[in-house]
C-alpha cells in the first residue's frame, strides 16, 4: 500500500509539473488559436537561462538557497521577456493567418530555439540542484520527499492564482472574452493584442517554472522538455482545449498513469502502454474528457 | 404524391428548443417554400433534411422516385446526395484552389466510378469517367449561362456567378429534390427576378422538386406552389402563397419582427 | 499572411512541373544525364553523389507528405516514423528472409500503409489539432518500438550491413546507379501521384481541405479520404525509409524522431504544399543547405546551423511566401518571358 501510495505521490509531482505546462499551452490557444507546440522548446532555453545564472551566481554568492531563488526569478525574467519577443515577432505578423499556418509557425519556432540552444549552450547534459535540498525521511513507511512536496504545493498556489485571474479579474474577463471571440472582443475596446501579449509570457513563465522545477530529475540537456511537453499537450488533448481546469486533471492523470505503468507493469514498455491507452481515451472522448463538443454553424 | 415528408421533427441546442415538432409534406416536382424571420429555425431544419445536424426526434422520409421511401436520418451526411437530395449554402461555400469546371465536377463525386489504384495507373476507365463527367458540367454549365468560364477560378468569380456555380454543382449530381439556402440573399430585385425564372426553367426543364428556404417574401410568394411558415421553431401555417400572405399569425410574426 | 490555403489557383494552372506526366519524365531524364556522365569521365565526387541520392530519396517521402499536408490539409508529426518503419522492414526482409530486393521495397510501401491505416482509423476520428499531436505521440512510440524491440531492430547499436541492393543479378553498389534507380523511383510515384491528385480522389482531398461542409453535401466521406492521403503518404515514406537504408546500409533509432518529421514539414511548406515539383524543390533545399553552409565562413562555426536556418525559412515562407518558393519561381520565370501570370 505505501508502494502504491509513494508511486501516486509521485506521479502527483510529476503531474503537476506537466499540469502547468499544458496550462500554458491551453491560454495560448484560447486567446490567439494558436497551438503552440514550441512551448517545450521555449521552457528548455528558460531552463538553461536558470542553470547558467545558479552555476555562475554560485562563484559570487556561493551555493547558498538565496543564489538560487535569484537564479529561479532570473530565469522568470527573462521567460517573460522571451514571450513577448516571440509574440511580436513571430505570431503578430501572422495574425489572421490559418491555424494550420499558426501551427507550423510555431513548429519552426522549435528549429530555432532548440538549433539556438545547442549552439550556445551545447549538448552537454548538466545536473541541476533541486528546489528544496533538504533530506528524505520516512514518517512510518512512507517516504516522505520535501522537494515533491514543495512542487505539489507551488503548482497549487499558480494554478489557484492564475484561476482566480481568469475567473475574478477585468483581466481575466478581456481574456475570455478573446478567447470566446477574438473580432468582437476587440470592437468592444478589448486590448486584444495586449492580452495576447500578456497570454504568451504568462504561458513562457509558467513553462519555465515547470522546466526549472523538473530539471533536477531530467537534469538540463537540450532535449530535457521533449518528453515533459509531449506530455503537457495530451494532457491538454485529455482534459480539452476549451476548458483551464481539463488540463489540470489531464496531466495528473498522466503522472500518476506514467508512474503506476512503469512501476507495476513494464518500465520499458511504460511510453508505449500510456500513450496506447491515452490514444484509446481520445477515441471514445473525441473531444477530451472536460472539453464540449461544439456543434459547428453551417 | 410527395417526394419528402417531415415528420414531428425537433432539435435543442443547449436546452434551447430550435425546432419543435415540425411537420411538413413536399409534392412530387414542386417548388415547396420554406420561410419565417430571421432566428425562425428555418436553417436548421434545412440542415437536419441534409443531415448536417440530427435532430433529437422526427422523421425524414424521402420518396426519390416511385415507391422506395427512406428515413434519410438513417444515412450519413455524404450519402445524402447519393439518395437524390442536393443543397446549397446561404454563404457560397464553393471550392476556392479549384477552377470553375472542377468545382462542378465535384458534384458527380459519388457518380465516379474509380479510385486512387485505377486513378494512380490511368487505366482506360479513368479517362472515360473524366470526359463523362466534364461533358455533363459542361452541359448544366451551358443550361445556366456560365460557359467560358469553365477554366477561370471560382473563387475570382463576382457573387452572383458564385451562386450560380454552386447552383450547377449540385444540379450536375441529377437530383431529385434540390434544397436552396436562401438563394436571393445578397441579391437585388432585378437578379431575384433573374433567379426566380431559372428556379422555374430548372424545375420544368429537369423535373427536380425545389425546396426553398427564404427570409425574402418576395422571391417565395413568386415562384412557390405551397408554403410553410416558421416562427420560434414552431410551423405557424401552411398554405398557397394567398393563404400565407392573408394568415393574421404570419403578418403579426413578420411585423412584430420588423418592429423590433 | 494569405495563411496556407489562397491564392493557389493562379499559381498552380502556371507551374511548369505540373502540367503533364510526361514532364517529369524529360526532367528525370535531364537530371540522370549527371549520373551516366559521371560514370563515365567522373567529374562529381563520391559525396556529391550521396548528396544527389539524398535528394531523390526525401523528394519522395516529402511527396508522400504533400499528399497530406498540401492537399487534404491534414497535419503529421509522426511520418519521420513511418519512414523509420519502411527502412527497419525493408532491411529486416533482405536480410532475414533473403527476400528480393524489389519486395521488399514493395513490402516496405505496404506494410507502414496497413499500419498507417490502422492507425488512422483511431487517429483520423481527432479534431485536425488533436491529430497532430496524437501523430507526434504516435512517432514517440514507434520510435521506442525501434529502440526497444532489440530482436528486430537490434536496438540503440543499429543494423548494420543491410544488403547492396540488387535486381536481376544487377548490383547498384555504385552511387550513381543507385542514383538512377531511386530517380526512376521516384519520377513512378510523382506520375502516379499526379494521376489520382488530378482524378476523383484528388478533387475530393482538395475539396475536402477547402470546404468540409460543402465537400460533405457533395458526396465525399471525409473520414474515408483523410484515411486515404493518410495511408497513401505512409506509403511513399515507407518507400523512402527503404531506399535510405539501402543506401547508406546502416539505419539506427535517433534518424527518425520528431527531427526528421520537422524536416519533412519543412521540405512541403517551403517548396510548396499542393504541388508534386514543390515537394521536390522542398527536399532538394533542406537536403543541400547543410552543404552550402559548410563554405559559408562565419556562420560555419555555428553547429546547427542548418536547424536553425531551416525553422527561420519555414517560418519566413508560412507568412511570405504562403504557396512555397516553387510558385515564386514560376511568378518570376513567367515575369522573365513576359507570359501571362494566369493561363487559360
Amino acid at each position: 500500500m505505501t508502494t502504491f501510495l509513494q508511486n501516486v505521490i509521485a506521479g502527483i509531482e510529476t503531474g503537476s509539473l506537466y499540469a502547468l505546462a499544458a496550462l500554458g499551452v491551453v491560454l495560448i490557444y484560447r486567446v490567439s488559436s494558436v497551438t503552440n507546440f514550441a512551448q517545450g522548446e521555449m521552457a528548455m532555453l528558460s531552463s538553461f537561462v536558470a542553470y547558467t545564472l545558479w552555476k555562475n551566481l554560485s562563484f559570487i554568492m556561493g551555493g547558498g538557497d538565496l543564489t538560487y531563488i535569484v537564479a529561479f526569478i532570473g530565469a522568470l525574467i527573462f521567460a517573460m521577456l522571451f514571450g513577448y519577443l516571440v509574440e511580436r515577432i513571430f505570431i503578430r505578423p501572422a495574425l489572421r493567418g490559418s491555424l494550420v499556418g499558426k501551427m507550423i509557425i510555431t513548429l519552426g519556432l522549435i528549429m530555432i530555439v532548440n538549433g539556438t540552444a545547442r549552439a550556445i549552450f551545447g549538448t552537454d547534459t548538466h545536473a541541476m540542484r533541486r528546489a528544496i535540498t533538504r533530506p528524505s525521511f520516512y514518517i512510518g513507511n512512507l517516504l516522505i520527499r520535501p522537494n515533491a512536496y514543495f512542487i505539489i504545493f507551488l503548482t497549487l498556489i499558480i494554478m489557484f492564482i492564475l484561476f482566480y485571474l481568469i475567473r475574478n479579474t477585468i483581466f481575466g474577463v478581456a481574456i475570455r472574452a478573446t478567447a470566446e471571440n477574438e473580432t468582437t472582443a476587440r470592437l468592444m475596446g478589448i486590448p486584444t493584442k495586449k492580452i495576447s501579449s500578456a497570454s504568451w509570457i504568462i504561458a513562457t513563465v509558467l513553462g519555465a517554472i515547470a522546466g526549472i522545477l523538473i530539471a533536477p530529475a531530467t537534469n538540463v540537456h537540450t532535449n530535457m522538455m521533449a518528453d515533459v511537453h509531449l506530455k503537457s499537450f495530451i494532457a491538454a488533448v485529455l482534459g480539452g482545449f476549451t476548458s483551464f481546469v481539463g488540463p489540470v486533471i489531464g496531466g495528473l492523470i498522466i503522472g500518476i498513469m506514467d508512474n503506476l505503468v512503469g512501476y507495476y507493469i513494464s518500465s520499458k514498455w511504460r511510453t508505449v502502454i500510456v500513450y496506447g491507452f491515452l490514444i484509446l481515451i481520445l477515441v471514445i472522448k473525441p473531444a477530451g474528457l472536460f472539453g464540449k463538443v461544439t456543434r459547428k454553424k453551417v | 404524391m410527395s417526394i419528402l415528408q417531415v415528420k414531428d421533427l425537433s432539435i435543442s441546442f443547449g436546452g434551447l428548443k430550435a425546432v419543435d415538432n415540425v411537420t411538413f409534406e413536399v409534392q412530387e416536382k414542386s417548388i415547396y417554400g420554406l420561410i419565417g424571420p430571421n432566428g425562425a429555425g428555418k436553417t436548421t431544419i434545412f440542415n437536419c433534411i441534409s443531415r448536417f445536424y440530427t435532430p433529437d426526434e422526427g422523421k425524414v422520409i424521402f420518396t426519390p422516385g416511385g415507391d422506395r421511401s427512406i428515413n434519410l436520418l438513417d444515412y450519413p451526411v455524404y450519402k445524402v446526395i447519393n439518395k437524390g437530395l442536393a443543397r446549397t449554402f446561404q454563404n457560397v461555400e464553393l471550392f476556392k484552389m479549384m477552377s470553375v469546371i472542377e468545382n462542378i465536377v465535384v458534384g458527380q463525386h459519388s457518380h465516379i466510378q474509380t479510385n486512387f489504384l485505377i486513378e494512380g495507373f490511368k487505366l482506360p476507365k479513368v479517362k472515360r469517367e473524366e470526359e463523362r463527367v466534364k461533358s455533363k458540367a459542361i452541359e448544366i454549365m451551358k443550361f445556366l449561362g456560365l460557359s467560358g468560364i469553365e477554366n477561370e477560378s471560382a473563387a475570382a468569380q463576382s457573387y452572383g456567378t458564385q451562386k450560380l456555380i454552386e447552383l450547377a454543382r449540385a444540379l450536375v449530381s441529377e437530383p431529385k429534390l434540390i434544397i436552396l439556402d436562401e438563394p436571393a440573399a445578397g441579391m437585388n430585385s432585378t437578379e431575384t427576378k433573374e433567379l426566380a425564372k431559372l428556379i422555374r426553367k430548372i424545375r420544368d426543364k429537369f423535373g427536380t422538386t425545389i425546396l426553398l428556404v427564404e427570409h425574402d417574401m418576395g422571391l417565395v410568394m413568386d415562384i412557390c406552389e405551397r408554403i410553410c411558415a416558421i416562427n420560434f421553431g414552431k410551423k405557424i401555417a401552411e398554405g398557397t402563397p394567398k393563404e400565407i400572405q392573408n394568415n393574421p399569425t404570419v403578418q403579426e410574426a413578420y411585423l412584430g419582427k420588423e418592429d423590433a | 499572411m494569405a495563411g496556407l490555403n489562397s491564392d493557389i489557383k493562379t499559381a498552380s494552372k502556371s507551374s511548369i512541373l505540373k502540367r503533364r506526366p510526361g514532364s517529369y519524365v524529360i526532367v528525370g531524364m535531364i537530371f540522370l544525364l549527371i549520373p551516366i556522365i559521371n560514370l563515365i569521365n567522373p567529374i562529381f565526387a563520391h559525396s556529391t553523389m550521396t548528396l544527389l541520392n539524398r535528394v531523390v530519396i526525401f523528394s519522395i517521402a516529402a511527396l508522400g507528405f504533400n499528399i497530406l499536408l498540401g492537399y487534404s490539409g491534414q497535419v503529421s508529426l509522426g511520418h519521420g516514423a513511418f519512414m523509420g518503419l519502411g527502412a527497419y522492414i525493408s532491411a529486416y526482409l533482405t536480410m532475414r528472409l533473403e527476400l528480393p530486393f524489389l519486395l521488399a521495397l514493395f513490402l516496405a510501401g505496404v506494410i507502414p500503409m496497413i499500419l498507417g491505416i490502422g492507425l488512422g482509423l483511431v487517429a483520423l476520428r481527432l479534431e485536425r489539432l488533436y491529430l497532430a499531436i496524437a501523430t507526434l505521440g504516435l512517432g514517440v512510440t514507434i520510435q521506442h518500438v525501434f529502440l526497444e524491440w532489440t530482436e528486430f531492430t537490434n536496438g540503440h547499436a543499429g543494423l548494420r550491413r543491410i544488403p547492396i541492393p540488387s535486381i536481376l543479378g544487377f548490383s547498384f553498389r555504385q552511387r550513381e546507379y543507385y542514383l538512377i534507380m531511386s530517380t526512376i523511383i521516384l519520377v513512378c510515384l510523382a506520375i502516379f501521384a499526379y494521376n489520382f491528385i488530378h482524378s476523383k480522389t484528388g478533387r475530393a482531398l482538395v475539396a475536402m481541405r477547402d470546404s468540409e461542409h460543402a465537400s460533405q453535401a457533395m458526396g465525399i466521406s471525409l473520414f474515408r479520404y483523410k484515411l486515404i492521403a493518410f495511408s497513401l503518404s505512409t506509403f511513399y515514406v515507407g518507400i523512402a525509409g527503404s531506399l535510405y537504408a539501402h543506401l547508406f546500409r546502416y539505419i539506427e533509432p535517433g534518424t527518425w524522431g520528431a527531427e526528421l518529421s520537422l524536416d519533412l514539414l519543412a521540405m512541403v511548406v517551403i517548396g510548396g504544399i499542393a504541388s508534386i515539383g514543390g515537394s521536390i524543390v522542398g527536399a532538394a533545399f533542406i537536403q543541400v543547405l547543410p552543404r552550402v553552409m559548410q563554405n559559408v565562413p562565419l556562420l560555419r562555426g555555428i553547429s546547427n546551423i542548418n536547424f536553425i536556418l531551416t525553422g527561420i525559412a519555414l517560418i519566413l515562407v508560412i507568412i511570405y511566401f504562403p504557396q512555397g518558393i516553387i510558385r515564386q519561381f514560376v511568378k518570376l520565370w513567367n515575369k522573365l518571358t513576359y507570359k501571362k501570370s494566369v493561363s487559360k
